[in-house]
């Protein structure tokens, strides 16, 4: 190996030591970097405990706006002489019989019944003209009345 | 074989010739790969990819 050569051999193992080093700074920090983002998992059991908790919440909660719409929905159909009109109200969604409760039995505003159900209150204005059409519909009637 | 040719062989994007400088390079890079007295692979592959883009980059003329 002549003088050329081995200048080039330790010129270039020279080159490769400081970029392999400053690749392997590089990298050490992005782990860390990774590792102090990382959410730390806790025990099975902890988890699993609140967890149960949520359930029951969840479910308590769920019985509980359940039995609400069941009342809500008797209040409604309370108010119902015709068993047609029955049978059609029943067959509305459940977006509509909540805009329909709101707006005839608890006389809300269409902004208001917006703020409740997570809606514009042209949404819910046109819900509730949409649904009144749709009874009409079912009903055997036309779009201009009954 | 001399380093120069290897290595003008290996910048032609040669297999063989990148390879022989791999091997050339493994104990150096096997010793920065490992972290807490364990080799980290992915830190290896990482070290590996290096040396070839040194190999490419590395500011060299045949004169």
């Amino acid at each position: 190996m002549n003088n050329k050569e081995r200048d080039l051999l330790s010129q270039f193992s020279a080159y490769a030591k400081v970029a392999i080093k400053h690749t392997r700074q590089e990298y050490l920090e992005k782990r860390a970097r990774i590792r102090s983002c990382e959410v730390p998992y806790y025990e099975d059991e902890m988890a699993e405990e609140v967890d149960e908790r949520d359930i029951l919440c969840q479910v308590e909660q769920m019985s509980v706006n359940l039995e609400k719409e069941v009342m809500d929905i008797r209040l409604l159909l309370a108010q119902i002489d015709n068993s047609l009109l029955v049978q059609t109200v029943m067959e509305l969604t459940r977006l509509q019989k909540e805009v329909l409760l709101l707006r005839i039995v608890y006389m809300k505003t269409y902004r208001e019944i917006g703020s409740m159900l997570g809606m514009t209150p042209k949404k819910a204005e046109n819900t509730y003209y949409n649904t009144i059409r749709k009874i009409r519909r079912l009903m055997g009637g036309n779009t201009d009345g009954i | 074989m001399e380093f120069e040719k290897l290595f003008l062989r290996a910048r032609q994007a040669d297999k063989e010739a990148l390879l022989e400088i791999i091997e050339m390079y493994r104990p150096m890079m096997i010793k920065y790969a490992i972290v807490d007295n364990k080799l980290d692979e992915d830190l290896y592959q990482e070290l590996v990819y290096r040396l070839i883009v040194c190999v490419m980059k590395f500011p060299y003329s045949k004169e």
